[in-house]
């Protein structure tokens, strides 16, 4: 008697909670995820993220010298290579971006980032997917070089960034990967290599992460002795996000960062330390 | 038996009697400290009521919030919300003093909203004042303003950023329930 009394009240909540549910997926789709990453790059290569309309980014990044410095050379704090760049969300899927470095070749890079495809929080979309096209122009010839003809200081990237936010701390993101180059450093390199990337982030806390980053090329190169490895650890306070790195090469421009080679972990002394600072300013959007 | 099933049948029949619905329900939360005005509103809170026994319920996708920046967006619902966890804001309760009061059109009828408001997954006994009266069409349009306490709701703010947030949200939800009209 009171059993079946009850599961008709089960029931009828049940049915009411159902209604709810359906009454606010119509009104208010589940639209696409947010954040998979918390800034437009990883650790050494570019996140699938892209800064939203109106959002202009402003961002510092360093690569100290390697440990092998010693404590005479403080480590390789002593010494440092600087990147600034602007990049700047013109619309939700568009970014374009701007950026110099002090890195060989003293390259001045234009980048353009555009989302394909977002993921959606009811995973009819299951990935997000972002192309993105670098073009480095080195404004420094190497040197004991005069007068190298204009199309010989070029370099490109090509990435398309497939990336899944799996929960809401965990993301997952695959890159394959073409660089082209100029001039290439072996009599047996290939001006045009092709590799993959994988990267990952984890979240600890709602504002703190930790990243990882690995690039491998597989043709065109003289050795393939290492991937390109970044570690980081990324803070975010409001307008700002810091990102600590610990990388086997102290490149910044990504053509240099997968083809130029790092170490592996059996020569540390080799690695270093790196931060990229972000700093975002809304034009509103 | 044959009572039983009777019973049942008025159970079911009354859980599903009249009830009216918004699909644009109007909600906003907003506050101002020297340092910064934060001001977000959505504009697809559903919800339903029903005019005979008070039950009223209301929910939110916490995404919809929209704000007058990205980033400040995406800190909400990344920071501070929670959304990904806890996607989606509501209210299960009911209207007293209906029993006392007709709701006729033009006619503003001061009530209490009882029951439980669940904000970043933390259920709340609230008893919040409201004001109903019906529009000519047969609309009922309901109206709240009332304080959302932060830290009542487990939504950590960092002593940092303390100057840029008033402890206490001031919300105003603005809803227009109709009919349902059966297919």
């Amino acid at each position: 008697m009171k059993r079946s009394i009850l599961f008709l009240t089960a029931a009828a909540t049940f049915c009411h909670a159902q209604d709810m549910d359906s009454l606010l997926a119509q009104a208010a789709p589940a639209g696409p995820v947010e954040a998979t990453f918390k800034s437009i790059r990883v650790v050494e290569s570019h996140s699938v993220e892209t800064s939203g309309k109106g959002v202009l980014n402003f961002v510092v990044s360093h690569r100290f010298g390697s440990f092998g410095n010693g404590p005479d050379g403080g480590f390789g704090l002593d010494m440092a290579n600087t990147r600034l760049g602007l990049d700047y969300g013109l619309t939700d899927r568009l970014d374009l971006g701007l950026e110099r470095s002090n890195n060989e070749g003293k390259p001045v890079d234009l980048w353009g980032k555009f989302r394909l495809l977002r993921q959606s929080s009811d995973n009819s979309m299951p990935v997000s997917v972002t192309w993105l096209s670098v073009g480095y122009l080195n404004t420094q010839d190497p040197e004991g070089v005069t007068s190298l003809p204009f199309s010989d200081k070029l370099s490109s990237l090509h990435q398309l960034i497939v990336a899944r936010k799996f929960t809401e701390k965990l993301s997952l993101q695959v890159s394959p990967t073409l660089v082209q180059r100029s001039l290439v450093e072996y009599s047996d390199e290939k001006k045009v290599s092709l590799g993959t990337g994988i990267a990952g982030r984890y979240k600890l806390t709602s504002r703190q992460a930790l990243s990882l980053d690995v690039t491998q090329m597989f043709t065109g190169l003289h050795s393939y002795d290492a991937p390109a490895i970044g570690l980081g650890w990324d803070i975010e306070t409001g307008g700002h996000v810091f990102q600590l790195n610990l990388v086997n090469s102290g490149w910044l421009s990504e053509d240099r960062v997968y083809t130029r080679g790092g170490q592996g972990l059996d020569h540390f002394s080799t690695w270093c330390l790196g931060f990229h600072i972000t700093r975002a300013f809304d034009f509103g959007g | 038996m044959k009572r039983i099933v009777l019973l049942g049948i008025l159970t079911a029949s009354l859980s599903m009697a009249a009830p009216h619905i918004s699909k644009n329900g109007w909600v906003e939360f907003f506050s101002k400290t020297p340092m910064e005005t934060i001001q977000a509103t959505t504009s697809t809170a559903v919800s339903k009521f029903d005019p005979e026994t008070g039950n009223l319920s209301i929910r939110m996708r916490n995404t919809t919030f929209v704000f007058p920046n990205k980033l400040m967006q995406e800190h909400f619902n990344e920071n501070y919300m929670e959304s990904e966890k806890y996607p989606v804001s509501s209210f299960d309760g009911t209207v007293k003093g209906l029993d006392n009061v007709s709701l006729e059109a033009g006619k503003k009828v001061q009530v209490v909203v009882e029951g439980t408001l669940d904000i970043h997954g933390v259920k709340k006994h609230r008893a919040i004042p409201a004001t109903l009266w019906k529009l000519p069409d047969g609309t009922i349009h309901g109206e709240s303003v009332f304080p959302v306490k932060m830290a009542e709701h487990d939504i950590k703010i960092p002593s940092l950023l303390t100057k840029k947030f008033t402890e206490e949200m001031r919300v105003t939800t603005k809803f227009d329930w109709k009919p349902e009209v059966k297919k």
